[in-house]
């Protein structure tokens, strides 16, 4: 197949690759073996997270192309052959209705589960066609799936096909296949125009076209009957679905209740956001739950530091791609989050002595201690309290340390950095409390450790965000200086821009609490965060994360789910006891995405939790946010 | 489907027709064509009653000056303007549509009605009065919804299985394209931008929409010349011919309202290929838009256009029954 969109641009969205393509650029992802396991399973992230890559990873071409030792004993160890089924709203029946007052609820559900059914069809074919592949034959751990389609046989095959699928053949070959859904698909679609003059009722289309009411899991059962009669296929089958949360609420649904499918040749996976508006609206016993149908994969981390791996991974393989050698440090410098730990609460692992040097005399931590020492009087009374010697961080065990210094840390360096005025040249003159530029990003997030947790080991904010600056440290002239730090302001400050224009654009049925919109909502977190961090006194522990508590209301409760789906709020899993149901928010532990921290002057670690109905309480009222509220006048 | 295009000084602009037809909203420039306009029947489509702005004083001038307006604008479509034009006993009728202030459905249904009723001989002219520059609202408005701008602009015969493309008329509504784009994830999009007109726009158009730079996305960003829509027709229209063949293109009209008068001609001449979609807006406010000294013009090839309109209607018809 060509690739077109490869031809036009550069892409960074795994959606618009081939799965040769994903396979051949594949950075092994720490996910893989769970989402691969032969169990159903839900795999939930936020966009850019990582799901499409890690389902068309299970795909036979993806694996052909995939050069990793890894690969063989992951490819030996598959018992399913993977059917991957992207989503895309085009195909939605309600997509093609729009100011068309008469449209029937009814027959646009029939109609997009159908365009829906005829998608996987379509996917079911592509699978057989990769699996036809030759080359597969090469391959010592993939040569079992492979499926020969020989010219003497794809008429009969075909025919086979499309009588179990109910399609009229036009031509009887793979292609035919092909057409005979396509042609289908348009005759849904003329039907969709139909229901938006109100001229079809959904009793007329059934009557109309029979072949509306069939289900896409009999169709892979047939599928499953074909392969076992023809090939004497043993496997199963594995029905990939991608982005679930992108399509509308009846395919949503019938998806989400395919773990429990009986055809035990069948296994499900889909990848969707973790808020599934319908999944969250309903507790039918029909939901799936994880743990009686499915198991659950959660691609994003609450802790930054545990995705560090994955991104300088990722980014190791950009610098490759641009044949740039140098470590990330060369490229892109250090940062404080190299040198602070970027959750508050976790003890070191590095020698002694090295972590020692951190903290002596001059060092990085040191410097900062003593500024905001020396400025800030309810820093000087919590160091007095606790008894801290500001003159030699080092001193005491490293045990000691976790305890009194490491833990502040990160509050410390905020403070310093943005409380007081940075001009003041002499110890004597006055100090002033005040917030510096409310639109500059400052240098404490740039640097290879902070750009790696702004972007949470997103692939898709690794690749947007850092590829550019790769980029220009190889086109730089000036030696092995790694990428300005004005340059890494302004990405980032861009990267920002761009999020908070997505966030605005969410629609938002909420008018609780004076919250119109996500940008909203996330200012009034954000604000709060702030206040907490650089309040007037110095608060060790500040708040930096919220529970979705039984008091807030429900629309601000769905606002956060889209800020969950696309990135905005990262949670920990299924903090609860008992199952988890896909689209719950209740009890989750939820924190802003680190991308927001330059702009709310926040630490890049975690804090203490408190709930999100406190929390909206307490903040103040908030005005529309406007362009150049967030950015000045700089873009 | 253009036969010629341009821009004039709205006080010398040949403004000389059998009907005048433009939108009464509540926008300062919604009369400022009429005002000069040379005609024996001058027709006001009322817009939805929007009490802000210049929206009562303009209804009042147009009572005033004894504009025929329109209340009932779905009877107007059904019957009223198919009466009036029988009403000319002439051939070579000119009609004037001044498209400065309506909305973009009222305008594609407008276009529409026309394009069936007009005579192979008559004259159509559209009018568009630039907004003078100020400075824009800076607020995030949100998308209430995106779909299909009716079922005709659906794109029903397009292939949905083949890859997305999206092609955008830039606005200056902040962020709104980025939000478009982000929403529908296409393989390939491309962001038109009107300039020529005032750079003040140019730079509100680019604040807008980050410096056009929409990292992670596959994107391009061309300028149109807003007073040449010719040229810009021809420009889309040959991209899109290039297009079409691998990919499921969605049109998605924001900006200045010339670009959806192009797209409405662009999806006459891909019917059931193209669909045109529409990005409904919450604002707090609607902003105003006050006239700019001069009119874009843009005269119809009426033959052409109506064998387009007819061909879309055969294949809708087809699709209905």
């Amino acid at each position: 197949m060509i690739d077109h969109t490869s031809a036009l641009f550069d892409v960074y969205n795994a959606r618009f690759l081939e799965p040769e393509k994903v396979g051949s650029n594949f950075v092994a992802s720490p996910f893989l073996d769970q989402a691969a396991a032969s169990v159903n399973a839900a795999i939930l992230g936020p966009r850019g997270s990582g799901k499409t890559t890690l389902l068309k990873m299970l795909t036979l071409p993806a694996l052909l192309r995939w050069d990793s030792p890894k690969k063989v004993g992951f490819a030996e160890s598959l018992d399913y052959m993977a059917v991957y089924i992207p989503a895309s709203i085009t195909w939605s029946a309600e997509y093609r209705s729009f100011h068309a007052p008469k449209q029937d609820q009814e027959s646009l559900s029939l109609l997009s589960i159908s365009l829906f059914r005829h998608s996987v069809l379509l996917s079911l074919i592509d699978t057989w066609m990769e699996a036809s592949n030759p080359t597969l034959l090469t391959d010592v751990a993939l040569s079992r799936f492979h499926l020969p389609i020989e010219d003497a046989k794809e008429p009969a095959f075909a025919r086979e096909l499309a009588r179990v699928w109910e399609l009229e053949l036009r031509a009887s070959s793979v292609n035919g296949l092909r057409e005979a859904v396509r042609d289908r698909v348009r005759l849904m679609q003329r039907l969709a125009v139909r229901c938006a003059y109100g001229v079809s009722t959904a009793a007329d289309l059934l009557d109309d076209a029979p072949f509306l009411a069939n289900h896409f899991l009999d169709d892979a059962s047939a599928f499953c009957d074909f392969l076992e009669r023809n090939y004497g296929f043993s496997f199963k089958l594995a029905l990939c679905f991608d982005e679930l949360e992108i399509a509308v609420d009846r395919v949503a649904e019938a998806v989400l209740q395919a773990p429990r499918s009986i055809d035990q040749r069948l296994l499900i996976k889909f990848s969707a956001a973790p808020f599934v508006g319908v999944a969250a609206g309903t507790r039918q016993p029909a939901m799936p739950t994880q743990q009686n149908d499915f198991k659950l994969v959660f691609l994003s981390s609450f802790s930054a530091k545990e995705t560090r791996g994955f991104s300088e991974a990722l980014f190791a393989s950009v610098c490759h791609k641009h044949g740039v050698r140098d470590s990330v440090d060369d490229v892109l410098g250090n940062s404080f989050v190299d040198d602070a730990p970027a959750d508050s609460t976790q003890t070191s692992d590095g020698p002694e002595s090295i972590q020692g040097k951190k903290y002596a005399a001059a060092g990085n931590y040191h410097r900062k201690f003593l500024s905001l020492f020396e400025r800030d009087p309810s820093f000087r009374d919590y160091v007095y309290r606790k008894s801290i010697n500001i003159t030699d961080l080092s001193t005491g065990s490293e045990k000691r340390r976790a305890a009194d210094i490491r833990k502040i840390i990160w509050p410390v360096i905020v403070r310093e950095e943005f409380l007081f005025d940075q001009e003041r040249q002499h110890p004597s003159s006055k100090v002033r409390r005040r917030l510096r530029s409310k639109n500059a990003i400052s240098d404490i997030y740039t640097g290879a450790g902070a750009l790696f947790a702004i972007c949470e080991g997103n692939p898709r904010w690794i690749l947007g965000l850092l590829e550019p600056m790769v980029h220009a440290y190889q086109q730089s002239t000036s030696g092995n200086a790694s990428v300005k730090r004005s340059i890494q302001r302004d990405s980032v400050e861009r990267m920002t821009a761009a999020y908070f224009a997505l966030l605005s654009t969410i629609p938002s049925s909420s008018e609780a609490q004076k919250i119109h919109s996500l940008v909203d909502l996330v200012d009034k977190i954000g604000m709060y965060f702030q206040g907490s961090v650089l309040g007037t006194t110095f608060n060790a522990d500040p708040v930096l994360s919220f529970v979705v508590d039984e008091r807030v209301p429900s629309p601000v409760r769905e606002l956060i789910g889209k800020g969950i789906n696309i990135g905005a709020f990262i949670t920990t899993q299924a903090p609860r006891l008992g199952a988890y149901h896909v689209g719950e928010l209740g009890g989750l532990k939820v924190r802003l995405a680190n991308i927001f921290a330059p702009r709310f002057k926040l630490p890049l670690a975690g804090g203490r939790t408190i709930g999100l109905s406190t929390i909206l309480g307490r903040s103040q009222e908030i005005e529309n946010l406007t362009l150049l509220d967030l950015f000045g006048t700089k873009i | 489907m253009i036969l010629s295009s341009g821009s004039t000084s709205i006080s010398t602009a040949e403004l000389e027709c059998d009907i005048f037809i433009y939108a009464l909203g509540f926008e300062s420039r919604s009369l400022t064509l009429s005002r000069f306009a040379k005609s024996s029947r001058i027709i006001a489509l009322k817009m939805p009653e929007y009490r802000i702005h210049k929206y009562i004083e303009n209804v009042s001038e147009a009572e005033f000056l004894g504009h025929h307006i329109v209340h009932d604008f779905d009877r107007f479509l059904r019957i009223e303007l198919n009466e009036i034009l029988l009403e000319h006993q002439t051939n070579d009728l000119k009609i004037y549509f001044d498209i400065s202030s309506i909305n973009r459905v009222m305008m594609f249904r407008v276009l529409a009605e026309l394009s069936r009723l007009c005579r192979s001989n008559y004259k159509l002219k559209i009018l568009y009065c630039p907004a003078a520059f100020s400075e824009p609202d800076w607020r995030f408005p949100q998308i209430e919804s995106l779909g299909p701008i009716g079922p005709e602009f659906s794109g029903y015969n397009a292939d949905p299985s083949k890859p997305l493309c999206l092609i955008l008329g830039l606005g200056f509504e902040p962020g709104v394209s980025m939000g478009i784009i982000s929403q529908l994830e296409p393989s390939a999009s491309f962001c038109f931008w009107g300039t020529g007109s005032d750079s003040r726009f140019d730079q509100a158009v680019r604040r807008a929409n980050f410096d056009f730079e929409f990292t992670g996305f596959n994107t391009r960003t061309i300028s149109y010349i807003v007073s040449d829509p010719q040229g810009s027709f021809q420009m889309i229209e040959s991209l899109i011919y290039g297009l079409a063949r691998n990919f499921n293109v969605i049109l998605v009209p924001m900006g200045p309202k010339i670009f959806s008068f192009l797209a409405y001609l662009l999806a006459l001449t891909y019917p059931g290929d193209l669909a045109i979609w529409r990005a409904q807006q919450r604002r707090i406010q609607p902003s105003d838009a006050k006239p700019d000294k001069n009119a874009v013009y843009a005269r119809l090839d009426i033959p052409t256009l109506k064998h387009r309109a007819e061909e879309q209607s055969r294949m809708l018809g087809q699709v209905r029954s």
